[in-house]
């Protein structure tokens, strides 16, 4: 069987100036990707392109997710993909949620858009609910009215109930506390060992990645500096950059320098 | 030079700080105060920068009130204590080239007599930023920028003191470590001290030297940020440390003091609305116990009191293991 | 995404700003360069009309009634004046009213309510209570019952309109400036000690201003509606001034008959109207500090 997710090739530009690409990367059933970098790498962008969220910018090369190609499709095909097959997770779940909805609104909302409803509706919200320790009780609740945690776990949530077999997760945890984004960490560490949910991680940080990612992709200015298994870029980087990246992680018991 | 006295705090009803007590002794090197959201930790920099109100306690300045300060006296006070909010919160005029910001606060120092006042570009450069980018607006600079700028601005007025309340939670790893190398610089440099606000207990070793750890409004344990970090007392603290993303970390965190955040219905709702003071029932016993993976009868009855634990550290738990004291079995606390 | 912002170029003054706007919303461009020339024709109708002593007190019955031809060509009225140069002096007069109602409006609006929003406690509910009082009768009605009170005429529109035009000013800037005061930079200003009369003029006024600056060329066309309306009833400007409503009015029952005499002051009302309208479409998206790196 094919990876759930296939990128080959991708170049992604705005004019002339390449904003992102990335050569080969697959992503299998449970298994976790990273993607590292500063702000202005490419690595939110290059996301977006798995999503087909590139209005504006020229596209090339293939990203194929669940057998289906996401370069080039239309409207239609994309918004049969999003959702139903791959699910974003952005930094900041409540501003992407329609304040005047009550969180259950929202959630029956877009399983009904993805043609679930009634029971099984029903039954896919309390399995969801479930998997990411959430009260019932909180669908009854507005946006505003759930704390960072809460509305990241709930972002989790909606994936879960439309099955979708890859989560995008765009720095999911980096206006989290600490205690919180460890809880979300082990949330989607074991979705992926329960559910064998394909996972893309963007983030700036490297300890962050260290604990969840299987693999890692580090970025810079657009391209690719260094990419391969989580272990082996991590203990021993070939790329400057890299190593610049792992200094710059603060750690306990360092000391002051 | 500047004190906590007993201070509470209340917005409305809801109590956010409950009568904390510490001290920013002069240059001692940092003092951080830990917490996670919700925990009161803003509302203390507020409180110590005079922007609320107690509700009761005081906020000493070289041991005057800062409600009672005369003119003078608050004019001292204002131009030695500087806060650095952090970039996220609007802390520059958006509408002003931010060499105008700096301005404005060169404005207040050539008020009073002194040495003569750098300007904009001596402040600029001193942060390592390029003068030329006086010039800008906020939104042209970024996050790593607009932080160096909000230091500089703070420098203008050549303070003792620093509030740093979150100074580098919204930026990239790379650009946080260049601006704690800076205040570390600064620090040393200058004898500048600095109470640094965070809920990243990782990035306080860098710049301080003691620690007061704060959940729910209340201090929970105190004392040398070695000691703390490396043998914490209180459970909470250990949460704390190991929620800290480590290089070659284990996907799992550490075992022993894991909370019970992740399973089990106390968990519902998760740790971010657990910890919020408000979400709290009546102030009977230990704040923390739905949370602790020790807790036992005794704290839900009985809120624990701050004691001493071991030479300079205070800690508010039963079962912290003190060494002259009557309560909690020898391995609870200490087992790690 | 953020990768643009070293790019960006700096140094752009507003009016930079407002000119690629301009460029790029060919609407408010439009409307920005007719009401120009409305106010050029506005302030030059002596040297423009073919017969400037229609426009104060002339008359010529023999020549009523005129259809639009070469020498009348927006025909005559009633009493024989030019219709052309009717509109000419009329738009002095509307764009008087206008400008006059929203100067003062805005400077008592903004005034309290940056007074209200930035202090706060009993002055804001002093402010904003007295705002209620007026925003709770209909603006037309309070408008048109001090117009009644006062003496009829320009000065008496202006007052009657004002009087109705100010609290919503008031209202916005108390809301804004509410917000701005707990912003980070007020804070960080409070800290450094910097007087409270230079916080509010330096930090809570300008930032507090964009929203009004918009609503102000929004509702210039009201104004110049309602003071039609004024006139219109006979509580504005009297003959022989030269008013767009009034004119209106006075044409109104030759309207099947000699339908020039209505129709050019009313298209004169429209015409203002919309241009402002644009044009604060225009500024709403032209001030916004944040716009350049929106691409």
């Amino acid at each position: 069987m094919s990876p759930l997710l296939t990128v080959e090739n991708l170049r992604v530009r705005s004019g002339d100036r390449l904003l992102a690409s990335l050569d080969s990367l697959q992503v299998d059933r449970g298994e976790c990707a990273a993607i590292v970098g500063e702000s202005g790498s490419g690595k939110t962008t290059t996301l977006n392109a798995m999503l087909g969220l590139t209005d504006g910018l020229t596209v090339s090369g293939r990203i194929a997710v669940g057998g289906v190609d996401v370069v080039g499709a239309d409207e239609r095909a994309l918004g049969r993909i999003r959702g139903s097959k791959v699910a974003l997770i952005s930094q900041s779940p409540q501003d992407s949620l329609n304040p005047t909805m009550r969180l259950g609104t929202l959630l029956r909302r877009v399983l009904a858009r993805h043609g679930v409803r009634g029971a099984e509706a029903r039954e896919r919200t309390g399995e969801a609910l479930g998997s990411v320790l959430l009260d019932p009780a909180l669908l009854r609740r507005y946006p505003h009215q759930v704390s960072g945690g809460q509305a990241q776990r709930f972002a989790i949530a909606t994936a879960v109930a439309l099955r979708a077999d890859v989560i995008l997760a765009d720095e999911p945890t980096s206006a989290l506390d600490v205690t919180v984004q460890a809880a979300v960490l082990g949330l989607l560490t074991r979705l992926r060992e329960d559910h064998g949910i394909a996972l893309v991680f963007v983030s700036h940080d490297l300890a962050v990645v260290s604990g969840i990612a299987d693999q890692v992709v580090v970025m810079r200015d657009g391209r690719v500096v260094e990419s391969g298994p989580a272990a082996g870029v991590l203990s021993r980087p070939s790329a400057a950059y890299t190593r610049e990246l792992l200094d710059a992680v603060p750690a306990i018991g360092e000391g002051p320098c | 030079m500047l004190s906590a006295e007993n201070l509470t705090v209340r917005y409305g009803r809801t109590t956010v700080v409950h009568d904390v007590t510490f001290e920013l002794p002069e240059s001692s090197g940092g003092v951080a105060v830990i917490g996670e959201s919700g925990s009161g930790k803003t509302t203390i920099a507020r409180a110590l920068l005079g922007l609320v109100d107690p509700a009761h306690g005081r906020v000493l300045f070289r041991g005057a009130d800062i409600a009672r300060l005369n003119r003078a006296g608050r004019a001292r006070y204002r131009s030695q204590v500087q806060p650095v909010f952090q970039d996220g919160s609007e802390a520059l005029d958006p509408r002003m080239r931010v060499g105008a910001s700096i301005d404005e606060a060169l404005r207040v120092r050539r008020r009073s007599p002194g040495a003569p006042a750098p300007s904009a570009a001596d402040l600029l450069s001193d942060v390592g930023l390029d003068a030329e980018l006086a010039d800008r607006r906020p939104h042209q600079l970024s996050g790593g920028q607009r932080q160096r700028v909000i230091i500089a601005r703070a420098l203008a007025v050549d303070p003792k003191l620093l509030i740093l309340d979150e100074p580098t939670s919204a930026l990239d790893v790379t650009v946080q470590a260049r601006i704690l190398d800076l205040l570390a610089g600064l620090r040393d440099e200058r004898g500048l001290s600095q109470l640094l606000i965070t809920h990243n207990l990782a990035i306080v070793e860098r710049l301080c030297t003691t620690v007061h750890v704060l959940f729910a409004g209340r201090i929970v344990e105190s004392g040398p940020v070695r000691t703390v970090l490396t043998a914490p007392a209180h459970p909470y603290t250990m949460a704390l440390r190991d929620a800290v993303p480590r290089l070659g970390g284990t996907r799992e965190p550490a075992g022993g003091a894991r909370e019970r955040t992740g399973d089990g219905p106390g968990a519902v709702g998760g740790p971010g609305a657990v910890g919020r003071p408000d979400a709290l029932p009546a102030a009977t016993g230990c704040p923390y116990r739905h949370r602790c993976p020790i807790a036992v009868d005794r704290c839900a009855e009985e809120n624990p009191p701050l004691l001493p634990f071991a030479e300079g550290r205070t800690v508010a738990c039963h079962r912290a293991d003190r060494p002259s004291g009557p309560t909690g079995p020898p391995d609870a606390g200490q087992a790690r | 995404m953020s990768t643009s912002v070293t790019t960006v170029p700096h140094r752009r003054t507003p009016a930079h700003r407002l000119l690629r706007t301009a460029r790029a919303d060919v609407l408010a461009a439009i409307g920005a360069v007719t009401l120009v020339l409305i106010v050029i024709a506005a302030v030059a109708a002596p040297l423009l009309s073919p017969y400037p002593a229609d426009g104060t007190d002339a008359t010529h019955p023999t020549q009523a009634l005129l259809p639009p031809g070469s020498e009348h060509w927006f025909g005559t009225d009633g009493v024989g004046r030019d219709v052309l140069t009717r509109v000419l002096y009329g738009a002095r007069t509307s764009l008087t009213i206008t400008v006059a109602v929203l100067a003062v409006s805005a400077v008592i609006g903004v005034s309290l309510g940056v007074a209200a929003g930035y202090a706060g406690g009993i002055v804001r509910d002093v402010v904003m209570r007295i705002t209620d009082i007026f925003l709770a009768f209909p603006a037309l009605l309070l408008s048109v019952a001090l117009a009644v009170v006062l003496h009829p005429g320009v000065r008496g529109a202006i007052i009657a309109i004002t009087a109705s035009w100010w609290p919503w000013y008031a209202r916005m800037t108390a809301v804004t400036a509410a917000s701005i005061r707990s912003r980070g930079f007020v804070d960080a200003a409070r800290c450094l000690g910097v007087s409270r009369v230079r916080i509010v003029f330096r930090h809570v006024l300008p930032n507090s201003l964009t929203p009004v600056l918009v609503q102000l060329s929004l509702d210039a066309g009201g104004v110049i509606l309602t003071a039609a309306a004024l006139s219109y009833l006979g509580l504005g400007p009297q003959e022989p001034t030269a008013e767009w409503g009034l004119m209106v009015q006075q044409g109104q029952s030759l309207f099947t008959t000699n339908w020039w005499v209505v129709t050019f002051p009313g298209l004169a009302i429209v015409v203002t109207a919309f241009c402002f309208n644009v044009l604060g479409e225009g500024l709403r998206a032209a001030l916004d500090p944040r716009r350049e790196v929106t691409r």
